[in-house]
């Protein structure tokens, strides 16, 4: 007679609720809804763009509702999270290496904050202070 | 002994990286400038003005940009999602799953395309605002 | 150090005996300790003085062996470096994602096969050109900055925690997980190894590097800083570009037809 009878313990839906290693990383992963969705409004004004002058005056104004501007924020936020999580998983990923010369984690996560201040700050000149 | 069969993942994976890398480097900035500063009238009025933007994006450089910034996130979205929604034992047949997330961030990237072709199409300047009687 | 014990905790100990128990249950014991008890060494007092019922598996303890892996408080552990004085109250589980044996003894046989699965060997081509047929007897150099491209995953001591850590792991237990696929990376990324062409059908699979979502909780909790899931992720740039060489070579032989 087999006297084994190894007791197995399945994975519950809500296993990422116990633990706060786990709730960070979905939120991690929920930062890509906030994205999504941004990327539906860029996407809807591209449309109102090629309707003319009215339909895209149109679409600015409804980012002016006090509902888009909080939505905005909390895009803003989560836009940043993943940045934070994003650069510093990117160094484990990528390995940057020159002869036997390699990149150390710490330098690339300092460049990775680099490019995105100059990336941010030529964005919001040309999209917020260039013009007539 | 069990028999392993090669994975398609690669592809979404680089669309999910490139995505990644675009929301990381410019949403954050791109989003405080269309979403909160520009609304709230703290910007510079002509800076999102109708001909500037169309202006912009009928060069080539320009359409290229927008579609990068709308269609490589779309798919980071998509693929976080369809592994979210895994993770959260949502279950569904995969390859219906597969045709939602992927095919939907397909769908609106192609959308993002036609626009953009629809845009370069037309004449540069003030070309649509005449027509629609501005 | 005094060595009458002052303190005592209560531990709370997973029990499980198959022959007796329909499902895992907790039991409550009191246990002296002083600053440097071991949740190991209070499990020891346990069997010898409370309980000799108890079962555990330990050997070296010393964070060597790699069999004293537990869930301490829901957090996986290596009994003899975790320590009573960190915690006020404790909770020891038999190892999460394995099917429980006994007790706090975790059936991890499907763990060993997959380390096999990897072929965590050194493998050569071809035999050496002056010895024919013969074993190779010649040793391969290494240079130091060679060396440290796989020194880290090589750390690894079979402890299982990781897979205890890993939730891709346990909602489907074919994914080859966290320390076979590091295993599997160390070999890859060792300059005396030509084998990686051997490796790469499963590491390219559903089951190999791509269940992994990178959540990460693998290298915080090994007790060797190893850091499986940059190993893995490493994994998925080198699946990506075998993908691309593959679909290369297949358009290059349809042309040749």
């Amino acid at each position: 007679m087999n006297a084994r009878k190894p007791y197995s313990i399945t994975q519950r839906p809500g296993w990422w609720l116990h633990n706060s290693f786990f709730f960070w990383y979905m939120l991690r992963e929920a930062t890509s809804l906030f994205v999504g969705l941004y990327c539906v409004i860029l996407l809807t004004g591209l449309y109102r763009l090629s309707q003319g002058e009215i339909a895209w005056n149109s679409w600015l104004t409804s980012l002016t509702h006090p509902a888009s501007i909080a939505f905005h924020c909390l895009a803003l936020m989560a836009a940043l999270y993943h940045a934070v999580t994003w650069f510093k998983l990117a160094p484990k990923i990528m390995v940057v290496r020159l002869g036997d010369w390699t990149l150390p984690q710490k330098s690339m996560l300092v460049g990775q904050w680099l490019i995105f201040a100059v990336c941010s700050i030529s964005l919001l000149f040309v999209l917020l202070w260039i013009g007539k | 002994m069990k028999k392993y069969q090669r994975s398609h993942e690669p592809i979404v994976w680089s669309l999910f990286g490139g995505g990644g890398m675009v929301a990381a480097f410019l949403l954050p900035a791109l989003i405080l400038a269309t979403g909160i500063i520009a609304p709230l009238g703290l910007g510079n009025p002509w800076s999102l003005s109708f001909h500037r933007v169309l202006a912009f994006s009928q060069t080539w450089w320009g359409a290229l940009l927008i579609l990068t910034i709308i269609a490589l996130p779309l798919f980071h979205a998509a693929h976080r999602i369809y592994h979210g929604l895994h993770d959260l034992h949502i279950r569904g047949p995969k390859p219906l799953m597969l045709t939602i997330c992927y095919g939907g961030a397909s769908l609106l990237s192609g959308l993002a395309l036609y626009w953009l072709i629809v845009l370069a199409t037309q004449p540069i300047g003030s070309g649509i605002a005449l027509r629609v009687g501005y | 150090m005094t060595t009458t014990h002052s303190k005592t905790m209560q531990i709370e100990v997973q029990r499980y005996r198959p022959e007796v128990d329909e499902e895992p249950w907790m039991q409550l014991y009191e246990v002296p300790y002083t600053d440097d008890t071991s949740i190991l060494e209070a499990l020891q007092f346990i069997e010898d003085e409370l309980d000799p019922s108890l079962s555990f598996r330990w050997s070296c303890r010393m964070a060597i062996c790699g069999s004293c892996g537990f869930m301490v408080n829901g957090v996986p552990k290596l009994g003899c470096n975790t320590f009573l004085r960190d915690y006020s109250s404790l909770q020891v589980a038999a190892l999460a994602n394995f099917p429980i044996e006994r007790d706090l003894v975790s059936d991890i046989s499907d763990f060993v096969a997959k380390l096999e699965t990897v072929k965590p060997y050194l493998i050569r081509n071809e035999p050496s050109e002056q010895n024919g047929s013969q074993p190779i007897v010649e040793a391969f150099t290494q240079t130091p900055a060679q060396q440290s491209r796989y020194q880290q995953f090589s750390d690894c001591i079979n402890c299982g925690l990781c897979y205890a850590a890993c939730p891709q792991f346990g909602r489907n237990s074919e994914f080859l997980g966290p320390a076979a696929l590091a295993l599997a990376h160390r070999y890859n990324e060792d300059s005396r190894d030509q084998g990686s062409q051997q490796r790469m059908p499963f590491l390219n699979a559903e089951e190999g590097v791509w269940s992994c979502t990178f959540v990460g909780y693998c290298s915080e909790v090994c007790p060797k800083s190893v850091d499986p899931a940059a190993a893995i992720n490493q994994g998925k740039v080198a699946s990506t570009v075998d993908y691309g060489f593959n679909l290369l070579s297949l358009a290059r032989s349809k042309e040749e037809q």
